[in-house]
């Protein structure tokens, strides 16, 4: 494989604390459900608040996401990653919401962000946040097909096969996919400046 | 990206898709694939500046905050989990398929019994055995009537209603007055 970007296939295996505490779990330890929870909550509230920007909605989805897994953990088979499971948990409840909210939307928009601010801030780091927001805002412009994607690649670092099992899609769908929301997102935000296209 | 590059600046062969682009970029691509897209590219001003933002997007990626929980949710977690799920429900659906089967028909707590579709059946067929059990005790043994017995009710079809006088002799019963 050729590259610059290292695959960073986060979930490549648990450790055997997650395994020993995955199967107390699945005997029924609360206590040992609790734990898994410590050490996934983090990244799932993370994708969730990226996904729904919304702090206090991603915080009880959260919640949620995890009451299912524990409710769901008896059909877990340990031939898919814990935490890619629990992602896939989080990314239905996702859209779910989006539903509810109607703000799911399955083609890009074509209206563009508001132009930012060009003028270069007194300070680098000011300048780094603009950047910073400007991507959030982008991001929440993409349809959630391309936000998910995006997300579960660019942050969460998974790798093309635990993308295919997240979104239930082949891999070669995941790579025209993901080239599909770079592209998306490359049309609204320029990564080199921060600004908008538009 | 589909077109082809600049005459003159361009490296062997069209310039790739975005799609290569993208994976060249996740690593995602086999070795003679990746070593081919970037002699294009070395040689291809556009794919490079292509290539370039597809990198600086992973890096604004890579610069976002970080997104902080802060709160234990597992402790609360836990608890709900406690409170609402004992261990037995947890092992619902484990074991052999009696056991599975009997999960299905047994519902976890006396509470949601109450509520469940069984509850419901059985109290309709139970009603149903009561109230048949009560007709069943209305309903006395029919015994055949005697011979000379008298169907006081009957009279009332008679050609003279009951306590009227006997228009003429012989008209009414054998008392002569009417019933």
């Amino acid at each position: 494989m050729i590259g610059e970007r290292p695959s960073s296939g986060a979930d490549a295996g648990a450790d055997t604390g997650e395994v020993r505490e995955l199967a107390r779990a699945r005997a029924g330890d609360v206590a040992a459900f609790g734990a898994l929870v410590r050490r996934h909550q983090e990244r799932v509230f993370r994708f969730l608040h990226r996904m729904l920007d919304a702090r206090e909605e991603a915080m009880e989805l959260t919640q949620d996401v995890f009451v299912k897994a524990w409710q769901a953990l008896p059909d877990w088979r340990p031939e898919a990653a814990f935490s890619t499971w629990l992602l896939q948990i989080a990314r239905n409840a996702a859209l779910d919401q989006l539903r509810r909210r109607q703000l799911v939307r399955f083609a890009p928009l074509e209206e563009g962000l508001e132009v930012a601010d060009d003028a270069p801030g007194p300070e680098a780091r000011y300048a780094s946040r603009q950047r910073q927001a400007q991507l959030e805002r982008a991001l929440q412009r993409l349809a959630a097909e391309h936000r998910e994607i995006l997300l579960l690649r660019e942050v969460e670092g998974l790798a093309y096969g635990e993308l295919a099992s997240v979104l239930g899609i082949a891999e070669g769908t995941v790579k025209s996919r993901l080239a599909r929301a770079r592209s998306a997102l490359l049309e609204h935000f320029d990564p080199h400046t921060g600004a908008s296209h538009e | 990206m589909n077109s082809s590059c600049p005459t003159g600046s361009c490296a062997p062969g069209p310039c790739p898709p975005d799609e290569a682009l993208s994976a060249l970029v996740d690593a995602a691509l086999p070795s003679e694939a990746g070593a081919g897209l970037l002699a294009h590219c070395a040689g291809c001003p556009r794919c490079t500046r292509r290539l370039a933002e597809l990198r600086a997007l992973g890096d604004a990626f890579a610069a976002l905050p970080a997104i902080r929980l802060e709160v234990d949710l597992a402790a609360q977690l836990v608890d709900r989990l406690q409170a609402g799920a004992p261990a037995a429900a947890r092992k619902r659906g484990q074991g052999p398929w009696w056991v599975r089967w009997m999960d299905r028909i047994r519902p976890p707590t006396p509470w949601r019994f109450a509520f469940s579709p069984f509850a419901g059946s059985i109290a309709a067929v139970g009603l149903g055995l009561w109230l048949g059990g009560m007709l069943m005790e209305l309903e006395e043994p029919v015994s055949p009537p005697a011979a000379n017995t008298t169907l006081a009710a009957m009279s009332v079809f008679g050609s003279v209603p009951p306590g009227n006088l006997c228009p003429r002799a012989g008209a009414c019963g054998a008392s002569g007055n009417a019933r």
